[in-house]
């Protein structure tokens, strides 16, 4: 009897063991195919749903490249600025003590915040780029839903200096004008998204670290300018004076290295400081975007074609009468009676009528052609967007060819003018101006893009070019030049005058007492560093140009000989122009005795040694082959000393020996 | 006869166990290894910010620098409080201490010309044009 109950006990343990095995196997199978069914049928479409929940990109923020100057000293920059934002029905939540002293902490018109209330949206900008003290006064009054956000701002370190010429940032960091919308792309920098999950507490937790090159990638480039700080302070605060004491309307200042093109100095007056809120005609780069009638500095180029064509000989005269000279039912007038003048006479004293007569044994069309080859008449090639061509046009008369070759009838730029003038002080070679030196990768240091001298054309031959600026020592230092008030104590300086009328829209004609008056000049005339260009818009009481823009021209022209290290010159004052023997201004007909010219400094055989510093090589050892001098070479790079120095004269073949070191 | 069954009893105990102590084992370090990346990403993003705002204040000490290197507000600062005012005209010239600072440069027996920068002047900045930085007088 008990074995049979036992019996039976173990079948039903057995049993139980059994459903409670079965009732697992059951629950795991079911879980299983759960599994089964979330991870693997429906596993995409919940990991897409997931990460819309969680997944966020973590955006960083592009920085702005610097602009520097030359030397590496920064004119523009860019750091985070607070940014004061709100959404618009908390604004309307504030009462009304909030709402006050919050436009008091921004300076705001409560009128301006009950506004922005109103917008429709869930973000409002309530003032962007603020001081720190006005975000930290917001933050201290704890107002919900009115937060501080940091924004890239744009600094202008420099304020006014090179202002028209650095350009500036629209609200959104975009360049707008001048070198910060020409170089936008490179500026910019560009965004790196970095994936991220956001959390219970909506912190980011990052997926993966940042690529190595990402910086790079945020950092704009740095845009190095051919421009020098200390030249272009001293530039703006004498052109600056000028203006004032002139009560002109404006004025602009060029400077450049006749060697390479460099711009070294762009000036204007007035200003204005790209930091503050601007408008108007202030913004505008008028020395390389606005045209003008230049004047009397184009008789320069006049000369030059007519010496060029062989049309001209110094020692030709020319009938300037008494000051009144009937050109096809017009009368051209000379500030002065000059009488019977030789070419260098004309340019010293800047008869138009001698001008006028060059001009028509030049002819219409070689006239033209000069001054085409001069670079008028066609963009200079900057990068500065909408840069004109200015205007050359083929003359259609008498009178317009006569006004032609003292620069009325025509337009151009004074960057155009300028680079003209350093054409002749570089032996007669146009080059490109260079406005920025190069772009720079603000990480790695690579230079991404180089400027470097790039001569556009032959504009005169080296003969003419030496004998022109001959003659232009002749308008500084000579007795009767116009431009003695631009005489240098210890340089020799070639200049040139002129004061133009301007054209009247409303009356469409010339202004009875509206001018444009400039100087054109470089220094030191016989191994030239420095090509300056003055123009002074709208003088009132004393216009010519010999009186206010030449003494700027002579201010701003000893600032850079002093900084360059020029020595002054150690020769006695250049002797003046070659005359004839007969007298000047003596009866009219008796034709002049026939003079070999003159050469530049030197004996025939004999040559002056030019300046060559900061050239490349290739450069220099041209400029030493077109003179019949060797060039011997040490090192790389650019030209940093030479043997014998710039202005010694030695006989042709000798060898001049360069030191080369990287630009750095 | 037990004790040769225990043996056999331990055996079938420990292959089972063992085999789900290797599989525990495994999802324990599976959720520890998911963890560590999370904390790693939290600390990557802390980095991050902590990169940005050391990047923000280098670039606003870098705008102060150029701010306080301003030549206009060297000269105003050297005119108002130093005293300081711009030469004569002629009252400097450049080169003829400057010939003794140039010196002679490479081997070729000859004094090279190297054009340095103008004498020290009553000025706030003297920048050399063409050549870079201004070089200091050679020793």
């Amino acid at each position: 009897m008990a074995t049979g109950k036992g019996e039976g006990q173990a079948r039903w343990i057995a049993l139980r063991i059994a459903l409670v095995a079965l009732l697992f196997a059951s629950g795991s199978v079911a879980v299983a195919a759960r599994a089964v069914r979330l991870q693997i049928l429906q596993g995409p479409q919940l990991a897409r749903h997931g990460d819309g929940q969680w997944r966020r990109f973590v955006e960083l923020r592009p920085r702005r490249g610097l602009i520097k100057d030359r030397n590496g000293e920064t004119l523009a920059a860019s750091a985070d600025a607070p940014s004061i934002a709100a959404s618009p029905s908390a604004l309307q939540h504030l009462s009304r003590g909030e709402a006050r002293a919050l436009a008091r902490a921004l300076a705001l018109d409560p009128g301006t915040l009950a506004r922005k209330a109103q917008r429709e949206g869930h973000f409002v900008w309530l003032k962007r780029r603020v001081a720190p003290d006005e975000a930290r006064a917001v933050e201290d009054l704890g107002l919900e839903g009115v937060g501080v956000f940091l924004e890239p701002r744009r600094y202008y370190t420099s304020k006014n200096l090179a202002a028209q010429l650095v350009g500036f940032v629209g609200d959104d960091g975009e360049g707008l004008e001048g070198i910060e919308r020409a170089y936008d792309d490179a500026l910019q920098g560009g965004s790196v998204r970095l994936p991220s999950l956001l959390d219970a507490r909506g912190r980011a937790v990052l997926d993966e670290a940042p690529a190595a090159d990402s910086q790079a990638v945020l950092s704009g480039a740095t845009v190095e300018l051919a421009l020098d700080v200390g030249l272009q302070l001293a530039a703006e605060q004498a052109l600056g004076r000028a203006v004032r004491e002139a009560h002109a309307a404006g004025g602009m200042l060029v400077a450049m290295d006749p060697r390479t093109g460099e711009v070294l100095a762009l000036a204007h007056a007035p200003t204005f400081n790209p930091n503050l809120p601007r408008s108007g005609n202030l913004l505008r780069d008028k020395a390389v975007l606005d045209t003008f009638e230049p004047g009397s500095t184009f008789k320069l180029f006049t000369v030059a074609g007519a010496l060029d064509a062989g049309v001209l000989r110094p020692d030709d005269r020319f009938d300037c009468g008494q000051g009144a000279y009937p050109v096809g039912g017009n009368v051209i007038h000379d500030h002065k009676a000059v009488g019977w003048a030789t070419p260098a006479r004309i340019l010293a004293e800047s008869s138009n009528i001698g001008a006028a007569k060059i001009a028509a044994r030049l002819g219409r069309d070689r006239l033209q052609k000069t001054l085409l080859a001069f670079g008028f008449g066609e963009k200079s090639g900057t990068e500065l967007p909408g840069e004109p061509r200015g205007m050359v046009p083929l003359p259609r008369s008498e009178i317009a060819l006569a006004t032609m070759a003292f620069g009325q009838g025509v337009a151009a730029t004074p960057l155009q003018i300028t680079s003209a003038v350093s054409a002749i002080a570089n032996g007669g070679m146009l080059y490109r101006p260079i406005l920025v030196r190069r772009v720079v990768d603000a990480t790695t240091g690579a230079i991404l893009a180089e400027n470097d001298p790039t001569p556009v054309r032959r504009a005169v031959s080296r003969a003419s070019a030496s004998l022109i600026t001959q003659w232009m020592e002749g308008v500084v230092d000579g007795p009767d030049g116009t431009g003695r008030r631009a005489h240098l104590d210890g340089w020799r300086v070639a200049g040139k005058t002129g004061t133009a009328q301007k054209a009247d829209p409303v009356t469409r004609r010339y202004s009875v007492d509206k001018r444009f008056s400039s100087f054109v000049g470089f220094a030191p005339a016989e191994a030239p560093r420095i090509a300056l260009g003055v123009f002074i818009d709208e003088p009132r009481g004393d216009v010519y140009g010999g009186e206010v823009a030449a003494p700027v021209f002579r201010e701003v022209a000893e600032y850079a000989l002093k900084s360059l290290g020029v020595r002054p010159t150690e020769a006695e004052a250049a002797p003046p122009p070659a005359e004839p023997a007969a007298a000047l201004a003596e009866a009219p007909g008796a034709p002049a005795i026939d003079d070999d010219p003159p050469s530049r400094s030197a004996p025939a055989g004999e040559v002056a040694v030019p300046a060559l510093q900061g050239l490349p090589a290739r450069f220099a050892l041209r400029e030493l082959e077109a003179l019949a001098l060797a060039g011997e070479i040490q090192g790389s790079g650019r030209v940093a000393a030479q043997a014998p120095r710039p202005g010694e004269v030695v006989e042709r073949g000798t060898r001049v020996r360069l030191v080369l070191a990287p630009r750095r | 006869m037990s004790a040769r069954r225990e043996p056999r009893a331990l055996g079938v105990v420990l292959r089972p166990t063992a085999l789900v102590a290797a599989l525990a084992a495994v999802g324990v370090f599976h959720v520890w290894s998911h963890t560590r990346v999370t904390a790693a990403g939290y600390r990557l993003g802390e980095l991050q910010r902590e990169q940005e705002a050391l990047r923000a204040e280098h670039d606003r000490l870098e705008v102060e620098v150029a701010t306080l290197r301003a030549p206009g507000r060297l000269e105003a600062f050297a005119r108002a409080r130093l005293r300081m005012a711009p030469p004569a005209p002629g009252a400097v010239v450049a080169g003829r201490a400057g010939e003794a600072a140039a010196g002679e440069v490479g081997g070729w027996g000859v004094a090279f010309h190297r054009p340095a920068p103008a004498e020290p002047v009553v000025q706030a900045r003297v920048v050399a044009l063409g050549a870079g930085r201004a070089r200091p007088p050679a020793e």
